[in-house]
């Protein structure tokens, strides 16, 4: 594993292992040797408080908001460093922690008294976090919610990508007739979504739709079809046509298969008008069950820069595919955005948003 | 060479979860694809790949290779005993 | 606002039982083999499709699978082989940590065109599942959900069960076997309705054990109502 470690680590300029001793200034700011099971929560809390302090939001209306957590690998992190020193003594580790633990601190660090929910949907996990909010603010359950996007660097998933040989030789190159697999990434996002605007610039989710593709457990359907209803009933929660559509945050996470899927889905959908299509995986890696919020946190504020960023590592079409991502900045105003992502075991969402 | 083979089929019908005895499947049959009696996919062959590492310490690196060496009982054992 | 259950489904288990046994019952309850699965998924498989047995499931249902403790051979066992086989670990055991995938196999069954959750929120994670599935059939996302609560206990969590518990509910009363409505006041604890419905004594209980509790409750309790959690269940 070690091996497999370092092989990442020079594979990609970037550090993916923060704890790597040749790594000055880790991800996030935060010192390296810091015990994992701090700068875990370290990077929760400090993500948190950010999404608190931009939303306005006093420390008692805080206390009031209803928590979604949207994680693939929650608490992992921490719990492979207790059950690796427990085998390096020959001891055998078990701690029945459930999936509600990273929520359950988060509620605890702040105050949160209201009702938690962990969504557990790999890819997708943050993205159906942030649609359930939305649902029960819409049907006036709650007025507001506090959704976190949690993917955090752990050797397991590390290992488990590389034994099902999904991960990339060389970079993510998303919709590329060479692309090769997927480059992991890790993060901690999270907003404050309410039924109301703090400031104009806010984005509004207009709707959304999730479904299984139940071609196969790791894989797509490769037609593209699961992939085009999916989008097709977010954009009729939505309430939009496909021509209305400014841009798309595609999934597109450089993988043969899902960017198959996902492109003649997209070029279904769209057909000769597609709109700009953006990919930010090139930029943060494959945030699994995070990614959900963390690229739509990133989209909006690329969107509120008036400019989406260029996919850097597209060289060549796919001609099965048949379009290419952006391959340059490019600008952008007010607009409806259609953002995708799809899924082990086949779960697949997209939502609709708009700063009109 | 026989012990081999009966271990492999033992060893795919176990790690594929298949219900099969070694009777049931001749040493020459395509074990993928449409064709094949078994219709193993390509999460097998992950599985299979590395069920082989753990028992007799084989790698196979890349996916071309795979690919051959899986075609059936007899090529998985020539490899095996090959690279011993 | 009220809703209707058209079946339940209760499935509790001794963890020491050999997985050739789940294997066996699965085939009984769905009338096929399933292969690459792990425990969780065949616990998850004989709930919902031991359910599906019973009744018709449109395909335009919804799934909500609520869970507390998830996964968990699959993740032991993949960490068993990181860290002290030192190996990467087995394609298929990664592949099942994922605890939303016996979702899959239930949408590929049944032919689900809808909605596929996986949620967990403690040992109120049935709730959490019965409360979003509400919401997404009164905002008329849904017709109609399959919601149930899974859960290993692999033997070391002493005394409690393994289990699969699953409802199927949906907004029209035609053929309902009871009702559910949301919004009580009465914050009762389901657990000391009645001495013979203690669910902890009589059958320890698992990590989503409310799903077993609601499950019981409909098969034994006709005529009858409970409160929990802000929930009423009525018996027709």
């Amino acid at each position: 594993m070690e091996a497999l470690i370092k092989k990442e680590i020079n594979r990609t300029e970037k550090p993916c292992d923060p704890r790597d001793e040749s790594v000055k200034k880790s991800y996030f700011g935060i010192d390296v040797q810091m015990p994992s099971h701090e700068r875990f929560y370290r990077i929760i809390f400090d993500a948190v408080t950010q999404a608190k302090e931009d939303a306005g939001v006093s420390d008692e209306e805080f206390a009031s908001l209803t928590l979604f957590v949207g994680s693939t690998s929650i608490n992992l992190p921490i719990y492979e460093d207790s059950f690796a020193a427990c085998a390096a003594n020959g001891e055998p580790y078990f701690e029945a922690v459930g999936y509600d633990i990273v929520a359950k601190k988060i509620a605890d660090e702040f105050g949160i008294k209201a009702k938690r929910y962990t969504i557990n949907t790999a890819c997708t996990s943050s993205a159906n976090a942030i649609i359930s909010a939305a649902s029960m603010i819409r049907q006036g359950k709650i007025k507001k919610a506090l959704v976190v996007g949690l993917e955090i660097y752990n050797n397991l998933t590390l290992c488990g990508f590389e034994v099902l040989q999904l991960l990339t030789k060389s970079e993510s190159k998303p919709f590329d007739k060479n692309r090769d697999g997927i480059a992991l990434g890790e993060l901690c996002s999270a907003v404050v979504l309410s039924n109301e605007k703090v400031r104009e610039s806010d984005f509004e989710y207009l709707g959304s739709a999730n479904i299984c593709d139940t071609a196969s457990v790791t894989g797509s359907d490769e037609s593209g079809e699961s992939a085009r209803v999916c989008m097709q009933k977010a954009l009729k929660a939505a309430g939009v046509q496909p021509s209305d559509i400014t841009a798309v945050k595609a999934h597109a996470t450089g993988s043969a298969i899902n960017d198959l899927a996902e492109g003649r889905g997209l070029k279904a959908l769209f057909g000769e008008k597609m709109p700009p299509i953006c990919a930010l995986k090139p930029y943060i890696g494959h945030t699994l069950g995070g990614c959900g919020i963390g690229e739509l946190v990133l989209f909006v504020q690329c969107i509120g820069r008036a400019v989406l960023p260029s996919v850097p590592s597209f060289e060549t079409m796919d001609e099965e595919i048949g379009f290419a991502p952006i391959t340059c900045d490019t600008p952008v105003g007010n607009g409806v955005f259609l953002l995708n992502y799809f899924g082990f075991g086949g779960n697949s969402t997209a939502m609709v948003v708009s700063n009109r | 060479m026989q012990e081999l083979k009966r271990e492999i089929k033992e060893l795919i019908a176990v790690e594929c979860d298949k219900d099969f005895t070694a009777e049931e499947i001749s040493d020459s049959e395509p074990l993928f694809g449409a064709s094949s009696k078994l219709e193993l996919d390509s999460i097998d062959a992950l599985q299979i790949s590395m069920a082989l590492q753990k028992k007799y310490g084989v790698t196979l690196n890349d996916s071309k290779e795979l690919r051959r060496v899986m075609e059936s009982v007899n090529s998985l054992a020539e490899f095996i005993s090959k690279t011993k | 606002m009220k809703l209707y259950i058209h079946a339940a489904n209760s499935f509790l288990n001794d963890p020491a039982t050999d997985i050739s046994t789940l294997k066996e019952i699965l085939k009984n309850e769905s009338g096929k083999s399933f292969r690459r699965i792990n425990r969780f998924i065949y616990l998850t498989l004989i709930g919902a499709l031991g359910l599906a047995k019973e009744t018709t499931i449109d395909k335009d249902t919804a799934l909500y699978l609520a869970t507390n403790y998830g996964s968990i051979a699959s993740t032991i066992g993949s960490l068993t082989d990181v860290y002290e086989a030192k190996s990467l670990p087995m394609p298929i055991d990664f592949i099942n940590t994922a605890s939303n995938i016996g979702g899959f196999y239930i949408a590929s069954e049944l032919g689900l065109t809808s909605k596929n959750l996986c949620i967990s929120a403690g040992e109120q994670s049935f709730e959490a599942a019965l409360e979003l599935a509400a919401l997404d059939i009164e905002s008329g996302e849904v017709n109609a959900a399959l919601v149930g609560g899974v859960d290993e206990t692999t033997g070391i969590l002493d005394g409690f069960l393994e289990g699969s518990c699953w409802i199927l509910i949906s907004a029209n009363a035609v053929g309902a076997i009871g009702e559910i409505s949301f919004d009580e006041t009465d914050e009762s604890d389901i657990f000391s309705f009645e001495e013979d419905f203690d669910v902890s004594k009589q059958h320890g209980y698992y990590g989503s054990y409310s799903a077993f509790a609601v499950t019981h409750f409909l098969e034994n309790f006709s005529g009858k109502s409970i409160c929990f959690n802000k929930m009423r269940i009525c018996v027709f």
